[in-house]
């Protein structure tokens, strides 16, 4: 673990994309996450913004996201197809190897398991000749996939190898099962891990408008051992995919990026310090070479 | 028994029944030309509005295409191939649905409308449904004069398979695309056959076709390694006799270290910075 294979999420910075990009940069990150609006709310259009991020140096861990895209019909299911394709195309374009995909939150979506299985591998397929791997993430609420578990129960029935699963610490520790999820999790089938903490043990209780919970970055929260923990075990279970932090809250909404990748760097450091003794193997992450 | 006998027999949803051509672009037109004359082609028609020419020799058809929309400067590529398949428009279907990527077509007027999706490094995948009592090239093409339409194969070429680049780790992605769209089936490691025995071979559904992914080799993470196809592999039934006749017309063979070529294969040297070919034992299946 180390600034070359942990991304920092650019949605943790406020600020225009010129400013984050600088911040992450300066505190040694070279691997980012960016949300495809980060890309065409650029003001002067994608090309620019894709310029930008290739001009820093920046490789790409992944881009977020699609959401809502399994187990819809008719035009419904040819909208997001729609949606993947030019979500797909903004990988292209920023080289970005991974694709980080939300599991449905239509409530219809769960009625059929095979169409869900259908659409996942359909999408995956879909990313194959533009060279993406797909992160498929569940999602609290989700009735298709409201859980680690229940995500990858998704992922094995679509089967497919650029199709893997994307687990968020922050929903682990606080809406999900926490460490217990891991253990039916195959590490080959983990293809990203986005870390962060949260500055409650309970906050579920905390819930403010979209935010559904108060996200730090690792270090920064009350789950900082169990974080560890799961690092520990995801070598066990032979991950091999890559991590990146995350930290979108309403405090760092409001300060300079400069401060937030400040912060982001601490807790890589922090990260690397209190695991230095964990070498965990690379598979997936060299992939983002291809960029 | 070998190794190949244990494969089960693909599912031929598609009604694949072998190549109807395979397409490079480039930039240097006469520059290619003259060296698929050397691997036994020979001119026989030209496109009505590109510039676009059919290269034939025995059951294979070869497009140059220098077409200026098209073509990088300079650059020579494989980039298409055409499968013969039962009903174009179902193969279409079947593959949208699965989740190909559709090519936009640009067929000008009195042109076909030939079905295409999106396979590796830009190429295209052709779906072709009219080639036993009627032949696409009648449509957008004028026969050559003095040329013969039909010149024969040397030594019994015929295609065998493409070579394909992927991406590390990137096997199994391909071999998921190309079982689920198409019905190629992966083959067991150890099925290999030419002199460069290395990477995953994908036999396709009618058994007349292969495509074999190559990874970058290991501890190789600085070499520039795109995805798409990189080779076309010629089956001849006696490859010995078939380097002869080819070495005779000025084809240029590599011989050196494990490339020698021999019984098993050969391969040619580099053309145009990135055109070769290969030589696989092979008999031709009969159509």
């Amino acid at each position: 673990m180390d600034f070359d294979s942990v991304a920092l999420d650019a949605s943790s910075m406020a600020g225009p994309l010129e400013a984050r990009l600088h911040a992450a940069v300066s505190r040694g990150f070279r691997r980012m996450v960016f949300a495809a609006s980060d890309l065409v709310g650029h003001p002067q259009g994608v090309e620019a913004a894709v310029a930008l991020v290739r001009g820093a140096g920046v490789r790409v861990q992944a881009l977020r996201q699609l959401s809502d895209f399994e187990g819809l019909e008719g035009p419904l299911h040819e909208y997001k197809v729609t949606v993947a394709k030019g979500l797909l195309g903004l990988c292209r374009a920023i080289g970005a190897p991974m694709l980080l995909v939300s599991a449905s939150g239509v409530p219809e979506a769960a009625a059929d398991p095979v169409r869900v299985a259908r659409d996942l591998a359909k999408l995956a397929t879909l990313a194959v000749p533009k060279g993406v791997d797909i992160a498929y993430q569940g999602r609290p609420g989700s009735a298709v996939a409201c859980d680690v578990v229940s995500a990858e129960e998704r992922v094995n029935a679509a089967e497919r190898a650029n199709l893997g699963l994307a687990i968020d610490t922050g929903h682990l520790f606080v809406a999900d099962r926490g460490l217990d999820a891991l253990d039916r999790c195959y590490g080959d089938r983990l293809f990203l891990v986005g870390l962060s903490d949260a500055i409650a043990l309970h906050p579920q209780e905390q819930t403010r408008g979209e935010r559904d919970f108060v996200r730090v970055f690792p270090g920064d929260g009350s789950h900082a051992e169990s974080l560890l923990e799961l690092i520990r075990r995801l070598r066990v279970i032979g991950f091999h995919g890559g991590f990146y932090l995350n930290a979108c809250n309403d405090d760092f909404a409001q300060l300079p990026p400069e401060l937030v990748a400040e912060q982001a760097r601490e807790s890589l450091l922090w990260l690397i310090d209190q695991l230095r003794h964990i070498d965990l193997p690379r598979r997936r992450i060299s992939a983002a070479v291809r960029a | 028994m070998t190794a190949l006998d244990l494969v089960p027999e693909p599912r031929n949803v598609l009604g694949m029944d072998g190549v109807e051509f395979i397409e490079f672009v480039t930039g240097k037109p006469q520059a290619l030309g003259g060296v698929l004359q050397l691997m036994g082609f020979a001119p026989v028609a030209r496109h009505r509005s590109r510039e676009v020419v059919l290269y034939r020799q025995g059951a294979m058809n070869l497009i140059v295409n220098a077409d200026g929309a098209s073509a990088e400067p300079g650059a020579t590529y494989l980039s298409a191939v055409a499968f013969r398949v039962r009903d174009a428009a179902h193969a279409m279907r079947h593959s949208l649905d699965a989740g190909a990527w559709e090519i936009p077509r640009r067929a000008a007027a009195m042109e076909l409308n030939i079905p295409g999706i999106l396979g590796s490094g830009d190429s295209t995948i052709y779906f072709v449904d009219r080639y036993k009592d009627f032949s696409i090239y009648d449509v957008d093409f004028v026969p050559l004069p003095g040329m013969d339409p039909n010149p024969p194969a040397i030594a019994g070429l015929h295609y065998f398979g493409l070579v394909q680049a992927v991406g590390a780790f990137r096997t199994g992605e391909w071999v998921d695309f190309y079982s689920q769209l198409l019905g190629f089936v992966e083959l067991p490691p150890g099925s290999f056959v030419g002199i460069l025995p290395k990477g995953t071979l994908l036999r396709s559904p009618c058994g007349r076709f292969y495509v074999q992914l190559v990874e970058p080799p290991e501890g190789a993470e600085d070499i520039h390694w795109d995805e798409g196809l990189v080779r076309i592999g010629f089956g001849a039934p006696d490859v010995p006799e078939a380097t002869r006749l080819l070495r005779e017309r000025g084809l240029v063979f590599i011989d050196e270290g494990h490339l020698h070529p021999g019984e098993r294969g050969a391969l040619t040297q580099v053309y145009l910075g990135s055109a070769t070919f290969e030589l696989v034992a092979s008999k031709p299946t009969e159509v």
